[in-house]
């Protein structure tokens, strides 16, 4: 059980982590040639996503270590 | 076993922005040659924006019978603005509408970027869909067109609009544009000019 929550844990921090990552670059990229990731794209919605996957983040490691 | 899977799961979180990412070059470079775009005023477009000016228009009103939403044209000209990501060599128009059959309505792009020059042609009539009317024109040389901050303008033309008190229902606005697609032969040098 102990082992399966932490693959949880590992796996919220992973989501967070790559979605923060993919948000920097797509919103450069945006920022460099703009409407190449927003004609398709909602950054609003991909940044709500980084914020939950943060909170759960923080959530779920107690202290945030 | 749970060790096993957790890897497969971190392949494929970190693949997906990178397929997205590549899906958007290709979207970007359009390497079929084909970029479709529509408005059908319920939605805005990040490509084909709406109508101008707004007061030639009454404000959005929606079909009673299919939901669909139109915006009524009283006052002509009107344009429209379609914003492209890069340069393309023609463009199919097709505007969905309703008015009086003795109105005609043409569509133009814009030819000169200061100078009211539009190349414009009647819209040709293709097809009826639930009593809306679908007008095409074909702009075979829109290379030549005026691109200003990347977006080609239109033109929506009524002649006698105003003075014969009618009015053009407009219900969905589709451009199609069209450029030669990517091969191997030119994929180099069109990457250095996106570069």
């Amino acid at each position: 059980m102990a082992l399966a929550m932490n693959y949880i844990r590992q796996i919220i921090h992973d989501v967070f982590v790559v979605a923060l990552v993919t948000f920097i670059v797509y919103f450069f990229a945006d920022l460099l040639k703009p409407g190449f990731v927003t004609n398709y794209i909602n950054l609003n919605m991909l940044l709500l996503f980084v914020i939950a996957s943060g909170i759960a983040t923080i959530l779920l490691t107690g202290d945030g270590k | 076993m749970l060790h096993r899977h957790y890897r497969y799961f971190r392949f494929f979180l970190i693949a997906i922005p990178i397929v997205v990412f590549f899906w958007l070059v290709a979207k970007d470079f359009a390497f079929s040659g084909r970029l479709d775009m529509s408005y059908d005023f319920s939605h805005d477009s990040p490509f084909v924006k709406r109508p101008w000016p707004p007061v030639r228009f009454h404000d959005i009103e929606y079909d009673t019978a299919t939901g669909d939403a139109f915006e009524r044209m009283f006052v002509e000209p009107a344009t429209f603005a379609v914003k492209l990501p890069r340069k393309f060599k023609r463009a199919t128009v097709e505007v969905l509408y309703k008015k009086d059959a003795a109105q005609p309505l043409r569509v133009g792009v814009r030819m000169h970027p200061e100078k009211w020059a539009w190349d414009i042609h009647d819209l040709e009539v293709v097809g009826e869909e639930n009593g809306w009317t679908r007008g095409r024109v074909r702009f075979e040389n829109i290379g030549r067109a005026a691109f200003t901050d990347g977006k080609l303008q239109f033109l929506l033309n009524a002649p006698g609009l105003f003075e014969n008190g009618q009015e053009v229902a407009l219900t969905e606005i589709r451009v199609i544009a069209e450029k030669d697609p990517i091969t191997l032969s030119n994929f180099f040098p069109r990457l250095w000019h996106w570069l």
